[in-house]
């Protein structure tokens, strides 16, 4: 059992796995990208549960709904699309996991709904996210695809080797399986670091109302940059593979990617210091 | 202006709260097949504000003011009554409150469906009649950290309202909002379908991965298809709000592709 990572948002003494804690911020940002990437859809992610959004949209007899399916909290429902996604971790058990899920949510919701609402898996919804930290020796991906109907998987890669620029990284496109060794080491940073950036994007995809959100995106892949710098007292900045004991706290800004940027392109430089 | 102590806190405890006053409703709604006001209001602090976006709502930990969980108290009032006919408890709840300002103004936030021209008409005109009193409070919506006074709120939430009932503008939003609720008022069919048609052209550019989308971007279209909607169907859309457009679009998209 791995525990405590000193990062801002998680308790020191949590027992909580890395593994968690990282799946957690995934999720939270896939399913807010989904919002963002369809701004005037009608999404819910799983804060409701099937119970109140079928009671509170209208979709049919919510009393027909056992126990169990009252708890049931789909990842992502489109009311505009009649789709409901399952976020899982890329491998078989996930996709495994994933089908069951959706297959749940599907048997309920076509049972319960009015027959014009006839619900099925999501589709065509993909893309990456680039996660900068550590004074920008590390940059993560997370990416995400949905090559099975409503099961959306997600894995994380790093980049090859240590670039100057996340612009860099995303055009050299060379990206490596993570070790478990810099996963136990980084992932409490990477997932404080996603949980900070989905905040602030919330807050501006707020500010721009329903429409017109500032993300964008390259070629079908949804591209944002989180910069992240160490801060604190000195510490130092670890190669990858050589993670140092004591990984300082996360803070930095959101940096939106470039749209299609032309091969000479000035890379973007991250407005953080340190980099 | 006053609201149900229920409402304020952190919202763990808010939820917590709004559960307990759903089932108190429900327990009144059985009895009487009424309502009663909550017995316990609090007058409003100067500085308070008054939160009606859960998703904005960031720092849940802290107490605030938060009226959006009016919705708890419905899905508690209607788990209470689920043997029976929550629908016209639900209902009855809502015409019961709309009575009060706090009530008007959750209804007239909340996208809460059936957002018929009809509906969302009465839902404005309580606001209407409960202005003064609103007007002395600020509030959270959309955008965490801004305080918007009532104007500003409504100007916000209600945009679509004023662009699609009452596009001509006017001096101020509650003027705006008077002649918007009166014309939903009085539409019938044939006005709401005018306003629907005004406002595609800002609902297509956001319409993506369609099969058919030469045909469902088309006004002929619906222009076409409009008179055709059963009467529930259009009571869904016929405020015109963008989002039940939207879905009015991808459902036709569908059915196009359907033998």
């Amino acid at each position: 059992m791995e525990r405590g990572y000193k990062v801002p948002g998680r308790n020191p003494d949590s027992q909580m796995p890395w593994e968690f804690f990282l799946g957690n911020a995934s999720h939270r940002l896939i399913a807010y990208m989904y919002k963002v990437r369809y701004p005037t859809r009608r999404t819910f992610h799983n804060k409701e549960t099937l119970l109140n959004v079928i009671r509170t949209e209208r979709l049919g007899d919510w009393t027909l709904l056992s126990e169990a399916e009252r708890k049931l909290r789909p990842d992502i429902m489109d009311l505009t699309m009649w789709s409901v996604f399952e976020i899982k971790p890329c491998h078989e058990r996930g996709l495994q996991e994933g089908l069951q899920q959706v297959g749940a949510y599907l048997a309920t919701l076509n049972r319960i709904a009015t027959p014009a609402a006839r619900f099925s898996g999501g589709r065509d919804f993909q893309g990456e996210v680039l996660v900068q930290f550590d004074r920008g020796v590390h940059i993560w991906r997370l990416e995400w695809r949905t090559t099975t109907p409503g099961v959306t998987l997600y894995r994380w890669t790093r980049s090859r080797e240590r670039l100057d620029s996340v612009t860099a990284a995303y055009q050299a496109q060379q990206w490596l399986e993570i070790s478990g060794e810099e996963l136990k080491q980084y992932g409490g940073w990477v997932g404080q670091a996603v949980e900070d950036m989905v905040e602030r994007r919330e807050r501006l995809a707020s500010f721009s109302g329903a429409v017109g959100v500032a993300i964008d995106f390259i070629g079908t892949a949804a591209v944002l940059i989180f910069s992240s710098t160490s801060s604190g007292s000195g510490a130092s900045s670890p190669r990858a593979g050589q993670p140092t004991q004591a990984p300082p706290s996360p803070g930095g800004k959101v940096l939106p990617f470039p749209s299609k940027p032309p091969p000479s392109a000035t890379p973007v430089r991250p407005a953080a210091g340190g980099m | 202006m006053q609201l149900p102590s229920f409402l304020h806190g952190s919202r763990s405890e808010t939820q917590r709260k709004a559960a307990a006053e759903g089932r108190r409703c429900a327990r009144q709604y059985l009895k009487s097949g009424s309502f009663t006001l909550p017995r316990e209001r609090v007058e409003l602090a100067p500085g308070d504000v008054v939160s009606l976006h859960g998703g904005s709502d960031f720092q849940q930990h802290l107490p605030a003011w938060r009226l959006y969980q009016l919705s708890d108290v419905e899905m508690s009032l209607c788990e209470a009554l689920e043997h029976g006919d929550w629908r016209q408890a639900e209902e009855h709840y809502e015409v019961f409150f709309r009575e009060t300002a706090w009530g008007a103004l959750y209804y007239a936030t909340a996208e809460k469906p059936p957002e018929s021209a009809e509906r969302t008409s009465l839902r404005i005109q309580a606001v209407l009649r409960s202005w003064a009193t609103l007007e002395t409070a600020r509030y959270h919506y959309k955008e965490p950290g801004v305080v918007l006074d009532l104007s500003g709120l409504l100007g916000r939430a209600l945009d679509w309202v004023l662009e699609g009932w009452c596009p001509e503008g006017g001096d101020s939003v509650r003027t705006r909002l008077e002649v918007a609720a009166a014309r939903m008022a009085n539409a019938n069919r044939e006005d709401c379908e005018e306003v629907i048609l005004r406002c595609l052209p800002r609902v297509f550019p956001f319409a993506e991965q369609l099969q058919h989308p030469e045909t469902v971007t088309d006004i002929a279209f619906w222009r076409e298809r409009l008179p055709t909607l059963d009467a529930e169907s259009f009571e869904r859309i016929s405020a015109a709000s963008p989002i039940r457009v939207t879905q009015l679009l991808y459902q036709w998209d569908r059915l196009l592709s359907e033998p």
